[in-house]
């Protein structure tokens, strides 16, 4: 049976005439003395007839000069990117022969764009066109970015973080921006900030008590004497009628005597000489008695014996 | 290799385009035929027929006047076309069998109307066979069969020992045998 399985293979390479001489000659032999193998001859022989009974198929003339016409379009488009840099035919053939990946690529990119867009533009409450200083509430303010003013026109632009970045724009003199600027000056982790806030709010024209209390509040409390300065010097910079005059001695006393800066206790000196009634004369003499520093004490006592002189001058 | 044959092909490796298409049209009706007996669809063997002398376009500057042009062509259709079918049968499974407009089938004329009744059925089964075959399988099968190529020159068409072209020529004759049994037993 092993010699018939082995025979078999031989059977069909038998027919197509691929068998050595010596195969052949052993195949016949087989067959002379195995009924089963001669049976199964007749049958490949059969099989095979059958096959060749069968033309081969043939491609019409039509059909192949449109093939031919075809293919002389894409020699011509394959000579044109020959002709162009590789880079740009690796990647028109990329194009080409994947155009499955390039429009999976393309549609994630599409709806990552559109996401974004959608996120930002129309689901997002982010104002892109900065906001009138109207309406405003800035209790969720969580810092602000920038502040930039124009000095001449004092006009603003300040953008903030709330929930979302924002940004505010209007004049100086807009009690919101005000608002903004005064809330950025006790909240503001930014030295720099703080300090853009204080010179922003010295181009306000219109001064009030508000803007007095939490400029007085940076000077006592802000840990930076850059600030603190700037603050108490734009609070001088007040018109003495626009603040409660027992709240401004108030504060330069209370400067005078527990501000460890000597410019700062220098400005606040000049704060008081700037309030012309009996209490603040009677402060400079004892500040310039008791000052540690003895420029201040100079000062002090040069402010009183001009005031003096003024008003003997003023008696006479 | 004729002298104007050579001629044709360094005018070609050279650029002309005129001199490719004349060497394409001494070819591609045997190419094309080839193309049709391994393939059951005609946008698929458009795509073949392109994608071979393309490619024989692309690496014309290749052939090193070694061989005769025809095997080196031949070759590169054979490899391409297995390559195809490879790619194809893994989307689709083959759907129609060539129809008679796009095909001139030369079925053998008897002149007895039972029997050219049964030779077109027969031909439509072995087709139907064919297509059931891995594209190694009917590959040897058809150059044995139909271009009449003896198997070592298919081991070298296909780049495999002359033992694996016997073993995939009886592995295919055997399944088309079973597949068309009906057609040989008496």
């Amino acid at each position: 049976m092993n010699d018939c399985k082995k025979f078999r293979q031989m059977m069909w390479l038998s027919v197509y005439e691929e068998l050595s001489l010596n195969e052949q000659e052993a195949l016949n032999n087989h067959l002379e003395r195995c009924k089963n193998c001669q049976f199964e001859y007749s049958q490949v022989k059969k099989t095979v007839d059958a096959y060749y009974r069968i033309q081969p198929v043939q491609a019409s003339q039509k059909v192949l000069e449109s093939f031919r016409q075809a293919l002389h379009q894409r020699l011509l488009n394959e000579r044109a990117r020959k002709a162009r840099p590789s880079w740009i035919s690796g990647l028109s053939e990329i194009l080409q022969y994947h155009k499955s990946l390039v429009f999976q690529v393309s549609t994630s990119m599409a709806i990552f764009i559109l996401g974004i867009f959608l996120g930002r533009y129309i689901l997002s409450d982010t104002q892109h066109v900065p906001t009138e200083p109207t309406d405003m509430s800035f209790k969720n303010t969580i810092g602000i970015d920038y502040i930039d003013i124009d000095p001449t026109t004092r006009n603003i632009r300040i953008a903030y973080n709330s929930v979302q970045s924002e940004t505010i724009e209007g004049n100086i003199n807009d009690l919101p921006i005000q608002q903004l600027l005064m809330e950025t000056l006790t909240t503001s982790a930014h030295p720099n900030i703080r300090l853009k806030s204080v010179r922003a709010l010295s181009r306000v024209t219109s001064y009030n008590q508000e803007l007095f209390n939490s400029l007085v509040d940076v000077v006592n409390n802000d840990e930076n004497s850059g600030i603190r300065l700037k603050a108490i010097k734009l609070i001088n910079s007040f018109p003495a009628s626009s603040i409660d005059t027992e709240d401004q001695i108030s504060f330069y006393v209370s400067t005078i005597l527990k501000e460890q800066n000597s410019s700062i206790r220098n400005e606040a000196i000049n704060g008081l000489s700037m309030i012309s009634n009996q209490e603040s004369r009677n402060l400079l003499t004892n500040l310039a008695q008791h000052d540690d520093d003895e420029y201040l004490r100079y000062k002090s006592g040069r402010m009183k014996f001009q005031r003096v002189m003024n008003e003997e001058e003023n008696i006479e | 290799m004729e002298r104007d044959e050579e001629l044709l092909i360094y005018n070609a490796q050279h650029g002309n385009q005129h001199s490719f298409e004349i060497l394409v049209q001494r070819y591609d009706r045997k190419i094309l035929n080839l193309i049709l007996s391994m393939v059951d669809n005609e946008d698929d063997a458009q795509d073949i027929y392109q994608e071979i002398f393309i490619r024989v376009f692309n690496s014309l500057n290749q052939f090193k006047y070694q061989s005769q042009f025809y095997t080196w062509l031949f070759r590169i259709a054979i490899n391409t076309i297995i390559n195809h079918r490879k790619r194809i049968s893994s989307i689709r499974h083959s759907e129609t069998i060539h129809d008679g407009i796009f095909l001139e089938t030369f079925s053998s004329n008897t002149g007895d109307p039972e029997k050219e009744i049964i030779n077109n059925e027969l031909d439509s089964a072995l087709r139907h066979a064919l297509s059931k075959l891995s594209p190694q399988l009917r590959a040897v099968f058809t150059l044995r069969h139909y271009d009449g190529l003896k198997l070592v020159q298919i081991a070298d068409l296909l780049s495999c020992s002359e033992g694996t072209i016997k073993k995939y020529l009886f592995r295919a004759t055997h399944k088309l045998q079973h597949e068309l049994r009906q057609f040989y037993e008496d």
